[in-house]
């Protein structure tokens, strides 16, 4: 019987990703392995939305905070 | 439901095995079993004990400021009360001299881990020791070693928990990202047992509450509703705004946006009435000095061991918000202009930058005040850090010889020492106000 497990966050990395495993079947069965994964990235901000109208050197300043 | 299958009898054989690879005695492998049964719980000893818990959450955020504090090194004879506190033991308060690990007992001389200090060396309380000695951080994505719901559970735990023994502190860091409610910035995902609220809650609009393929109910938080769930519980005692994102803004609610960033004192307490006290710590990042005094500050005068640590300022700032601190690092308001401390004061001046450079010939470098160093502009609009005298980025550097060693602390980074104009990281209005980084401040 499948099973699932759903790490949110994903811990001790920059920024923020959530984890959705499927297993094709139980662990205590054969055949345990991944059948299927998603990841999901989390956070918008739209740095290049900011970035218009500025002076382009001030891209040097804000882009360091990504 | 997903769980490692391990008998205690194979557990304690693997601990074993991997405390051999690790060089860890039988004694120290005790203390190891006994931690991991106890669970996370402040040490019992230490009279601030229960005050010292952190749920750390990070939203719109570059994790610059957690980056940051890893810098931190105390200096036994830094100049600020409380920073001079926390780095000799407390001297001036005897319940709490003693009271931290004595790491000269834990490590001996003879140890493996000889940490060969002589008597009256430096003894520098590193951010290890703040992290795991001082302060409990029960939650942070970014340094915690758990994963999926183990941590998530308990942090729900701590949130729902009628126990005072669970009291925290929220740590805010990143801006709060508010438009469509919230989507824009989700950070944890948990099991719903009827336990988090739901639609109707006050953070029920910016949660989405669902139901997995396997039939589980579950919520996934967005971070303007997890600050409101978390900082709305009785066991939140106060809400710490790291960095400039939190603080007021920062670069995420820059002209521009479309996110609708906010900050910690803004959404939690002006626009949806969670009444807590909000400390803020600019900068971005902050140094870790500056994060350290904040938190050791408002611990002190909590506990009422050292009142005077912290001026908890009722009036408000030029933007109507209340101050919640005054902070002497921060000089806010108050008119501190970096250039009664610069070095490049009088040195000439650049026009471009690249005349900002130090050079053999010119060791000192010009001043950068017309390419935009903001350093000069002060006010009540803006805050001046302390950085001409503090620096950043200590640097330890440790000699041994036969007999012994010798600790000692540099600390010479600071960015208009690395040519780089003041781009007022500190400031309120970081950084529209500020911008552009490259030009001469407006407002002078």
């Amino acid at each position: 019987m499948a099973t699932k497990l759903r790490i949110d966050p994903v811990n001790r990395m920059e920024g923020h990703l959530g984890l959705d495993l499927t297993m094709g079947a139980d662990e205590s069965e054969v055949g345990y392995r991944v059948s299927n994964a998603k990841l999901q990235g989390q956070l918008f901000r739209g740095f290049e939305l900011i970035l218009k109208d500025r002076d382009p050197r001030d891209a040097m300043v804000l882009c360091q905070r990504i | 439901m997903f769980s490692v299958k391990l008998t205690r009898r194979q557990f304690l054989k693997w601990l074993s095995a991997s405390a051999a690879a690790l060089g860890l005695s039988q004694t120290e492998l005790l203390k190891v079993k006994e931690a991991l049964a106890a669970g996370p719980t402040p040490d019992p000893t230490n009279p601030l004990g229960t005050l010292l818990r952190v749920i750390w959450i990070a939203g719109a955020a570059c994790s610059g400021c957690p980056t940051s504090l890893l810098n931190y090194i105390a200096d036994k004879n830094d100049p600020d009360l409380v920073l001079n506190q926390i780095a000799n033991n407390f001297p001036a308060i005897p319940e709490l001299a003693g009271a931290l690990v004595d790491v000269e007992a834990l490590y001996p001389v003879s140890s493996p881990y000889g940490y060969k200090d002589p008597p009256e060396g430096d003894h520098n309380i590193d951010i290890a020791e703040v992290v795991l000695e001082i302060v409990t951080i029960d939650y942070a994505q970014v340094i915690m070693a758990a994963s999926g719901d183990l941590p998530n559970n308990h942090m729900k735990s701590m949130r729902n928990s009628e126990d005072a023994a669970d009291n925290y502190v929220l740590l805010v860091e990143g801006t709060i990202l508010t438009k469509n409610n919230g989507k824009f910035c989700r950070i944890f995902d948990l099991p719903d047992n009827g336990d988090v609220g739901d639609s109707e809650s006050l953070w029920g609009p910016y949660t989405n509450f669902y139901t997995d393929d396997m039939d589980v109910n579950r919520a996934e938080f967005t971070m303007a509703g997890a600050t409101l769930w978390l900082a709305s519980s009785d066991r939140c005692q106060a809400v710490v705004a790291l960095g400039t994102c939190a603080a007021y803004g920062g670069v995420p609610a820059a002209k521009g946006h479309v996110t609708e960033g906010k900050s910690a004192w803004e959404w939690i307490v002006q626009e949806n009435e969670v009444e807590r006290i909000v400390l803020n710590v600019p900068g971005c990042p902050p140094n870790p000095d500056w994060f350290i005094h904040t938190v050791g500050a408002a611990i002190l005068y909590l506990t009422g061991l050292l009142p005077a640590a912290l001026d908890v300022d009722g009036s408000l700032d030029h933007k109507g918000r209340p101050k919640q601190t005054q902070i002497p690092i921060y000089h806010d308001g108050g008119g501190y202009p970096f250039c009664t401390e610069c070095p490049r004061r009088d040195q000439g001046y650049a026009q471009k930058l690249s005349e900002a450079r130090r050079t053999a010939a010119d060791p000192t470098g010009k001043c950068l005040i017309d390419v935009g160093c903001m350093g000069s502009v002060t006010g009540p609009a803006n805050v001046r850090a302390d950085c001409p005298s503090r620096r950043w980025n200590p640097i330890e550097s440790y000699s041994s010889n036969a007999t012994g060693g010798k600790l000692t602390l540099k600390k010479n980074n600071w960015c208009v020492g690395n040519n780089m104009p003041c781009q007022g990281c500190t400031d309120p209005g970081f950084p529209d106000n500020n911008s552009p980084f490259y030009s001469k401040a407006k407002g002078f």
